[in-house]
């Protein structure tokens, strides 16, 4: 989808601003660019959620406590003890939500780091090379686009099990395409500019322009790009989980909190309404700093 | 109210095992169609005062698929009970009860030796294809049941027939023991009495099939000599015929022609379609029932009583209350722990594991369904053990399982993969398991998937630790306890590899025993050293609940998993198409 | 033109090569050895090294390769594991549910997303345009799945509108694309909106508006005519975000189609139904992409690929 909003390079970072008092000049951006700061916002909580799990979690995500269920077995609601209420294991939500978080963010960010490595890689070199390399790069890459995303990480994970890292794995060596295709225009851009050809000229290795020349130039979109990639490999992740090929129990993700949700949401729609309130935000913090930083990194794209 | 199910039947169960026994054995007995199928039009259905009324079809859910149609390896309830409508076989139980009552055959007689069975077979039976349905018919199932390269599950029950043993062992092609004089009767010879040996006919096992149907479509790449069909066809001359079968719907015709008739005359079975929706979702399936748009919920083809996140609803809504029926099961649920595979080779493990397991925790997730289980044998079961030794009893004690697991030499934990079935409550137990172990350090993987796919691990005795149930086939000990652990049966049906040539030497001397105080003696030994040994962590007895709607007459739960559809009817406004 | 159609059509060939490399690669990658799965678990190993040798798994994997593709171009896909029955054969009866499903949440997409952008594009930069992309931008988030059963949780359950899932008629339908058309119709508002704004400064549309066009007229008969050429590529792309959200779809709401085919062969380890669908998606993408592609460049020749 962002494949297409990126076709234009980058103009050069506009003037800096002249000097204000930090605090103005903070709540002038702040004002100039909310989706920005609202989605760095949520995704500081995110990451403070992650990282503080332990720390402030009522209780252990994983106990399964005989006071969570009523007589009848059944998931008991919001309470002092159980902020978020139990799940049908009588666990507390809140809980497992906050480590939820972690999982989460490990997938996100890391099978986007793995996107990004594999799709810049791929994406540079076919646009910086042209020729038959090109061709071959950008049919595999056609072919990787081919598949689903998620039917294809369906698959491969029930190939190498259901865990944590294959879940990763998969996401992260499946996800690249787009990335390689966007990478690829910018740098067929980029390349004939006169600064790139300037290099060149003067000897440099093909290695040192790809990396050391091309790529800081492009580096905006490719930042963007990825920020909204973490945003649809948690989306992923929590589909797989759902479909119960994602992360096993006992470790708590929110896709496969939601699936158990689904068989309780007659007597206990807790069990289903916060794990994905917690989805639904941390994606929306990933999607507003992604569109954020696109205002701002490339700002033609949002000229009217 | 229109729904009937007779309490106490527990009781009754037990009452009937030992009549049965009494009569199998000793006497010459025989049985005939005037107390079978004609007296059983209202007694079916446990007595309902009405006349049944013909036509209109049903719809139901069902949580997994099943998993096999063919007779010699539908040996799950959920295949079982499918089998048993699209097949005849030479007795069945009569309604509810546990008294065994002709069908194919119109009567049979037991020599007094107790050696000798005769079947005199109906004439006017029929293929759905049209092909009659002969003596033949049932020994031509009892070779593929037996023969060495097939591996049904039935073998190990019928192993008793004369020259059975040499052919299932590859020995020889032929068997001694069965023989059809003529084409409608059936001469079935033992190699020694055996107390319930009519009791096995009653399972799919020995049904009548049609063998030219199944060398037509069968698997002749792997078994040349006696093909298999999978579980997309049938031919039978049940009851019902099966008209489509995909992974998310099953559907049953009724047979036109089949041959069983009412104390009204009426043909059987009443219903003209049943429809079967595969939908592994416990509320939908719920909701579906609340809308009314199945007939009954938690009964029928594995259906493991009203799914438990729902039940505590059909229990506080008075509407909902009143259609459901409620009856303590001769089952069990249990966790086998593999003795010849992975960590739980190691007794001290199996024990540890047998200390950390809090049934009683499992069982509030069953909305407190079920009785905490300490032994294999159900106490509706004749031979249950009341006086188990203190080597064979657990309590829930977490601590003394870390300390066996210490002596085991796992003083850090240790990691076992578990197999399920993926149904909801399924995986809810096996979570609850998980987290319990995990208290005592032990690391719980686990592996759930569609009912088909998790038995052929369990049953090729490749599941290190996994859970099943196990329900009565006939009302005698040996059912459970030498199905379950004779090494003999294993891994089929003895899936944790279980072997101990002292409890094989008691089993078999149980099994071929007329005394029954005897065969209780000896199974009260087996429990007693199965239990110390902790191959199975026995969870809970099921109290077993189903709710059905108003307008379905008929209904009763059966004591085999031979369920009865053939005497469903629903009232005339509820038939529509 | 021809050229381009030509070079398209030989990539596409190109690609539909690899994507059978992929999908024969999988079955054996998957740790579950074929012939023991048809022979059932109680077979005797000869039996399992008779199928072996009769399927042809014991010969080199280039050989077997291209046994694969023979049988592929004869149309014939494998058999189920689990069902026995050939993979062409189910995967033709879940065809019709999912190509219902499938357009049914297009139809939704379009129906919510082309209005929202058109007002967006002519409320640019004011209240409106903010709210609506707030919420395309919620939208965006949602997970499919729960967005499916918070309906179902409201609208079947609650207030008993619509079925509790499941395939049928036209009620049935409407949940599903509903679910599906809320978290996609975003990317059209948004495409549509950005594209109109284009078109709103080409001198065309000034030359209609100085005519003293209405503000209507121009924007339907110019601005929306030629903004949605862009949002008629996207469909392209849309094709495979809707064959995955299809997947999770069916799962919600237990819809009988392929994608519950794909899920529930996933489950079990049944390969060839696995592969089957797989394979089948993919190329249904390639094929559907190249048609746009094509299509497109006949309608607008300025297009040019490098």
């Amino acid at each position: 989808m962002a494949a297409m909003q990126f076709e234009t390079p980058p103009a050069p970072a506009a003037a800096a601003p002249p000097a204000k008092p930090f605090t103005k000049k903070f709540w002038k951006s702040v004002r100039d660019f909310p989706m920005l700061y609202l989605g760095a916002l949520i995704i500081v909580l995110l990451i403070l959620a992650a990282v503080l799990a332990p720390v402030i979690s009522p209780h252990n995500p994983t106990t399964q406590f005989s006071d969570g269920l009523t007589e009848s077995g059944i998931p008991v609601g919001p309470s002092a003890k159980f902020p978020l209420g139990a799940d049908n294991l009588g666990r507390d939500i809140l809980s497992r939500v906050l480590y939820g978080a972690q999982v989460s963010l490990l997938v996100g960010v890391i099978s986007t780091v793995i996107n990004l490595v594999l799709g810049v890689l791929v994406g540079t070199v076919a646009g910086y090379f042209g020729g038959w390399v090109d061709n071959v790069l950008m049919r595999v890459t056609d072919i990787i686009l081919a598949f689903p995303l998620l039917l294809f990480a369906m698959a491969l994970v029930a190939v190498l099990g259901p865990s944590l890292w294959n879940v990763l794995f998969a996401i992260g060596v499946l996800g690249w395409g787009t990335m390689a295709r966007v990478v690829r225009g910018q740098v067929l851009a980029v390349k004939e500019f006169e600064y790139v050809q300037a290099e060149r000229a003067l000897g440099a290795s093909n290695t040192r322009i790809m990396f050391r020349v091309i790529l800081p130039n492009i580096i905006g979109p490719v930042i963007v790009l990825s920020t909204l990639n973490v945003g649809q490999n948690i989306l992923v992740e929590a589909g797989l989980s759902f479909l119960g090929i994602g992360i096993q129990p006992p470790t708590p993700s929110w896709g496969n909190m939601i699936e158990a949700g689904m068989q309780t949401y007659q007597v206990a729609p807790w069990t289903l309404w916060f794990p994905g309130l917690a989805l639904v935000i941390a994606v929306l913090g990933f999607n507003l700093l992604g569109d954020g930083l696109r205002d701002i990194l490339d700002p033609r794209n949002t000229q009217h | 109210m229109s729904v009937f199910w007779k309490k106490g039947a527990a009781v009754a169960a037990s009452v009937g095992t030992l009549a049965l026994v009494l009569a199998g054995c000793g006497a010459s007995s025989s049985g005939n169609s005037s107390q079978g199928s004609n007296g059983s039009g209202q007694g079916q259905g446990g007595a309902s005062q009405q006349k049944p009324v013909e036509g209109g079809s049903v719809t139901l859910d069902m949580i997994q698929n099943i998993r096999d149609l063919d007779p010699a390896f539908a040996y799950d309830t959920q295949s079982n009970e499918v089998v048993t409508q699209l097949y005849d076989q030479l007795v069945t139980w009569k309604g509810d009860t546990t008294k065994l009552v002709p069908m194919a055959a119109e009567k049979y007689d037991i020599s007094k030796d107790g050696l000798t069975y005769t079947f005199h077979l109906r004439k006017n039976m029929k293929f759905w294809n049209g092909d009659p349905v002969t003596a033949q018919s049932f020994i031509d199932e009892f070779y593929r049941v037996l023969s060495p390269k097939m591996g049904s599950n039935g073998q190990g029950f019928y192993e008793i027939i004369q020259g059975a043993d040499q052919y299932a062992a590859g020995k020889t092609d032929k068997i001694s023991g069965l023989s059809a004089p003529n084409p409608y009767t059936l001469v079935i010879k033992l190699s020694k009495p055996e107390a319930f040996f009519l009791q096995t006919l009653a399972m799919p096992f020995a049904s009548a099939v049609d063998k030219k149907f199944i060398e037509s479509v069968g698997n002749h790449q792997v078994y040349k000599k006696n093909p298999t069909f999978d579980s997309t066809q049938a031919m039978g001359s049940g009851p019902f015929e099966l008209q489509t079968i995909n992974s998310n719907q099953i559907v049953l015709k009724k047979n036109p022609n089949y041959w069983r008739t009412d104390s009204y005359g009426q043909k059987l079975p009443y219903l003209s379609k049943i429809t079967f929706n595969i939908n592994n979702n416990d509320q939908v399936d719920a909701l579906h029932f609340q809308q009314g748009q199945t007939a009954w919920i938690g009964w029928n083809f594995g259906g493991d009583g009203i799914p438990s996140s729902a039940y505590p609803q059909f229990m506080s809504n008075p509407n909902l209350k009143k259609l459901t029926v409620s009856a303590v099961q001769n089952s069990v649920q249990y966790v086998g722990l593999n003795t010849k595979l992975g960590p739980t080779k190691n007794k001290l493990v199996r024990q540890a594991i047998e200390y950390a397991i809090d049934k009683q925790a499992i069982i509030k997730l069953n909305n407190g369904r079920g009785k905490v289980a300490n032994q294999p044998l159900p106490p509706g079961v004749v031979g249950y053990d009341n006086n188990l030794s203190p080597k064979a009893q657990y309590t829930y004690d977490p601590n003394k399982a870390k300390q066996l697991l210490k002596q085991a030499g796992y003083p850090h934990g240790l990691t076992i993969d578990m197999y399920s079935e993926n149904s909801p409550d399924q995986v809810k137990f096996d979570q609850a398991v998980q987290g319990q172990l995990a208290k005592v350090g032990i690391k719980v993987k686990l592996h759930t998937s569609s009912w088909g796919t998790f038995l052929n691990v369990a049953e090729a005795g490749k599941a290190p630790m996994f859970w099943l149930a196990w329900i009565q086939d006939f009302p005698d000990a040996s059912d459970f306890l030498n199905t379950l652990f004779n090494s003999n049966q294993a891994p089929v049906n003895n899936s944790t590899n279980y072997s101990n040539p002292q409890v094989d030497k008691w089993l078999n001397q149980a099994q071929y025993s007329n005394d029954q105080n005897e065969r209780n003696q000896l199974y009260a030994k087996v429990t007693d050293q199965v239990m110390e040994d902790a191959a199975w962590v026995p969870i809970y007895y099921d109290v077993f609940t189903a709710a059905v709607q108003p307008w379905v007459h008929g209904f009763y739960i059966p004591k085999a998993t031979t369920d009865p559809l053939e005497w469903i009817w629903i009232d005339k406004s509820h038939q529509k198409g | 033109m021809y050229a381009y159609i030509l070079r398209r059509l030989f990539s596409a060939v190109i690609v539909l090569f690899g994507i059978s490399v992929v999908t024969f690669l999988l079955i054996y990658a998957i740790p579950a050895d074929p012939a023991r799965m048809i022979a059932g678990p109680k077979a005797p190993e000869s039996v399992v090294l008779t199928i072996r040798h009769q399927l042809g798994l014991d010969q080199p994997l280039p050989l077997q390769y291209i046994h694969y593709v023979w049988r592929l171009l004869h149309g014939d896909l494998g058999t189920s594991y689990t069902y026995n029955l050939p993979v062409a054969t189910m995967i033709v009866q879940r065809l019709w549910p999912t190509a219902e499903l499938a357009l049914g949440c297009w139809l939704a997409e379009l129906i919510i997303g082309i209005p929202l952008g058109i007002y967006t594009a002519r409320h640019a930069r004011r209240l409106g345009d903010y709210i609506v992309s707030a919420l395309a931008l919620i939208g965006i988030s949602l997970p499919l799945f729960w967005l499916g059963l918070l309906l179902l949780y409201w609208l079947a359950y609650q207030v008993p509108i619509f079925p509790l899932g499941g395939f049928g008629g036209l009620r049935y339908l409407i949940l599903p694309s509903l679910t599906y058309g809320i978290t996609g119709a975003a990317y059209y508002t948004r495409l549509l909106k950005s594209s109109m704004l284009e078109v709103m400064q080409q001198d065309y549309v000034r030359t209609a508006r100085a005519k003293g066009a209405g503000e209507s007229r121009v924007t339907f008969r110019h601005v929306v005519r030629n903004a949605l050429i862009p949002v008629v590529t996207f469909a392209g792309i849309d094709f495979s975000y809707l064959l995955t959200g299809v997947v999770l779809v069916e799962a919600t709401f237990n819809w009988n189609g392929f994608g519950s085919l794909a899920y529930t062969a996933i489950q079990n380890l049944d390969v060839p139904v696995i592969m089957g669908t797989v394979l089948l998606v993919a190329v249904a993408v390639v094929l559907f992409n190249l048609i746009v592609d094509i299509l497109y460049s006949v309608i607008d020749p300025r297009i040019r690929y490098s």
